[in-house]
C-alpha cells in the first residue's frame, strides 16, 4: 500500500469516526471527478455543484458501508451519477408540469438540442450521449469523459470487469444509432 | 473484443480531450456545513434509519418535526430523501412558477358522488374511516386505472388512493416560496405542505400524466402505509392534521 492510498484509507477510517475534516479532505481530493461527473450529465454549472455538494454529503451518510481497501473514487462516482440523473428526472417532471399548464418554464441549463446549435463536435457528441439510456451515458462518460480505469468503470457500475468491454461495445451501437439519426454529420468525422 | 473497434472510439476521446468544464467550485466548507446542520453521521447503514433514530427518541406519535430544509435545492433533494412512495415534490424556482395557477375547481369538477359502499367496490379497497364521526360526503376519483376515495368532513378532505402499491405516483409542483416539511405521521414518513398553493398531476406507470393539474390551496399532509396512500387537505394547522391522521385504523 502506498503513501497515498494510505492517507485515503485514514481519512476514510477517521471519516467514519466522525472527523468532519478528515471527510473534507476527501471532498477536497475528488470535487473535481464528482463536480466534472455531475456536470457531463445536468450540463449546468450551479446544479453540477448542488449534485455533487449533495452526492458528498450522501457519500458521508453511507461511508460505512464503504469496504475500506476498494477504491473510493468509483464508488463516489456511482453516488454523483445516481444523484445527477435524478436531478434530470426532476427538472424532467417540473418542465412536463409546467407544459401541461402552458406556462413558459425558462431554464438556465443549455438543453441537450440547444448544445446541438453550437455545433462543434464535442458539444454534438455530448448531446447524443444525454439521448442515451443511463447504463450507456454513464459507462461512456466514465471510460472516456472521466477517464477511469477498466477496475473503477466496473466498480462504479456495479458490474463485474469482464462486463465492462461488452457494455461499451452495446453503448457505442446505440450511441451509432443515435449520431446516424439526428447527427450525421457526425459520422464524416468517426474514424472509429 | 478490441475497443478500438468500437463505434465511436475516436470520436468520443476527441469530444472528451475538447470538452471544456466551469471552474470545479471549492465544495469542503459546504457539505462539511450541510453534514453538520442536517446531523448527518456515518455510523448507520442508511440515511433515512439515521434520520428517524432520534425521532424514535422523541416520540414519532408526537409528530415531532424532523428538519426543515431552508435551501430550496435541500428542499427538493429532502423530498426525495424520505421518499414517499407514490409522491414525488418538485420544488419550482420562483422564475418558473406558474402566476396565476389554474383556477381551483371544486371537488366535483374532479370526482364522482358516491357512498362508502359504493366507493369501496370501484377503488377495490375499504376506504379507512375516522372513529366517531362519518363523512358528510364520499367521493370516487380515477386516474386512469386506479381509483380513489375522498372523504369529505367539515374542515378537510381525506384522499385515500391504492391498496398496497399502484404503478404511478403524484407529482407535486410546489413554488420556492411555499415550505415543505418533511416529518412523521402516525409513525410513517410523510411530507406537509403549506404557505401557498402548489399543484398535483397524476403520473400512470409509464409516466404519462393524466389529465390537468389540480390546484391545492389548502395544506396539504400526505403519507403512505402498506394501505394506502393518504391525503389531508385542509386549513388546520399541522398539529391537528397529525392528530386526524394518527386517529386513521
Amino acid at each position: 500500500m502506498d503513501a497515498v492510498e494510505l492517507d485515503e484509507t485514514t481519512a476514510i477510517e477517521r471519516a467514519v469516526a466522525g472527523d468532519h475534516a478528515a471527510f473534507g479532505t476527501l471532498v477536497e481530493r475528488y470535487q473535481q471527478v464528482a463536480f466534472r461527473a455531475a456536470y457531463l450529465i445536468v450540463r449546468d454549472a450551479q446544479e453540477a455543484e448542488d449534485v455533487a455538494q449533495e452526492a458528498f454529503v450522501r457519500a458521508y451518510g453511507q461511508l460505512a458501508t464503504f469496504r475500506i481497501g476498494e477504491p473510493l473514487r468509483p464508488w463516489l462516482l456511482r453516488i454523483v451519477q445516481n444523484q445527477a440523473l435524478n436531478t434530470i428526472r426532476a427538472r424532467n417532471r417540473r418542465t412536463g408540469l409546467l407544459g401541461r399548464i402552458a406556462i413558459f418554464a425558462p431554464h438556465t441549463a443549455p438543453s441537450p438540442h440547444a448544445e446541438v446549435a453550437a455545433s462543434d463536435e464535442s458539444s454534438q457528441v455530448l448531446a447524443a450521449i444525454a439521448e442515451l439510456p443511463d447504463d450507456d451515458r454513464t459507462i461512456l462518460h466514465l471510460r472516456y469523459f472521466l477517464e477511469l480505469p477498466e477496475r473503477e468503470i466496473a466498480a462504479a457500475i456495479g458490474r463485474p470487469p469482464g462486463t465492462v468491454k461488452s457494455r461499451l461495445h452495446r453503448a457505442g451501437q446505440r450511441l451509432r444509432a443515435v449520431i446516424e439519426t439526428k447527427y450525421p454529420r457526425l459520422r464524416e468525422g468517426d474514424d472509429g | 473484443m478490441a475497443e478500438q473497434t468500437m463505434y465511436g472510439h475516436d470520436l468520443l476521446l476527441r469530444a472528451a480531450a475538447d470538452a471544456a468544464y466551469p471552474a470545479t467550485p471549492p465544495l469542503r466548507s459546504t457539505v462539511e456545513a450541510h453534514v453538520a446542520t442536517r446531523g448527518v453521521s456515518p455510523t448507520s447503514p442508511s440515511p433515512a434509519r439515521r434520520a428517524f433514530a432520534p425521532l424514535a427518541a422523541l416520540g414519532v406519535a408526537a409528530g415531532v418535526i424532523l428538519a426543515v430544509f431552508v435551501v430550496p435545492t435541500s428542499r427538493s433533494a429532502v423530498a426525495d430523501f424520505f421518499g414517499i412512495e407514490g409522491s414525488r415534490i418538485d420544488i419550482l424556482p420562483t422564475a418558473t412558477a406558474p402566476t396565476p395557477f389554474p383556477t381551483p375547481q371544486d371537488i366535483d369538477a374532479n370526482a364522482v358522488p358516491s357512498t362508502i359502499e359504493q366507493a369501496a367496490v370501484l377503488a377495490g379497497f375499504s376506504p379507512a374511516l375516522l372513529e366517531g364521526t362519518s363523512p358528510s360526503r364520499v367521493y370516487t376519483v380515477s386516474y386512469g386505472a386506479e381509483h380513489g376515495v375522498i372523504l369529505r368532513y367539515p374542515e378537510f378532505d381525506l384522499w385515500q388512493v391504492g391498496e398496497g402499491s399502484f404503478e404511478g405516483y403524484f407529482d407535486k409542483g410546489v413554488p420556492s416560496d411555499v415550505v415543505v416539511t418533511d416529518l412523521i405521521v402516525a409513525g410513517v414518513p410523510g411530507t406537509w405542505i403549506t404557505g401557498g398553493p402548489h399543484f398535483v398531476l397524476y403520473h400512470n406507470g409509464t409516466d404519462d400524466g393524466q389529465g390537468e393539474p389540480r390546484t391545492v390551496e389548502r395544506n396539504t399532509l400526505i403519507w403512505r402505509t402498506d394501505a394506502a396512500l393518504y391525503r389531508i387537505e385542509t386549513l388546520l394547522p399541522i398539529e391537528e392534521a397529525l392528530a386526524i391522521a394518527d386517529t386513521l385504523p
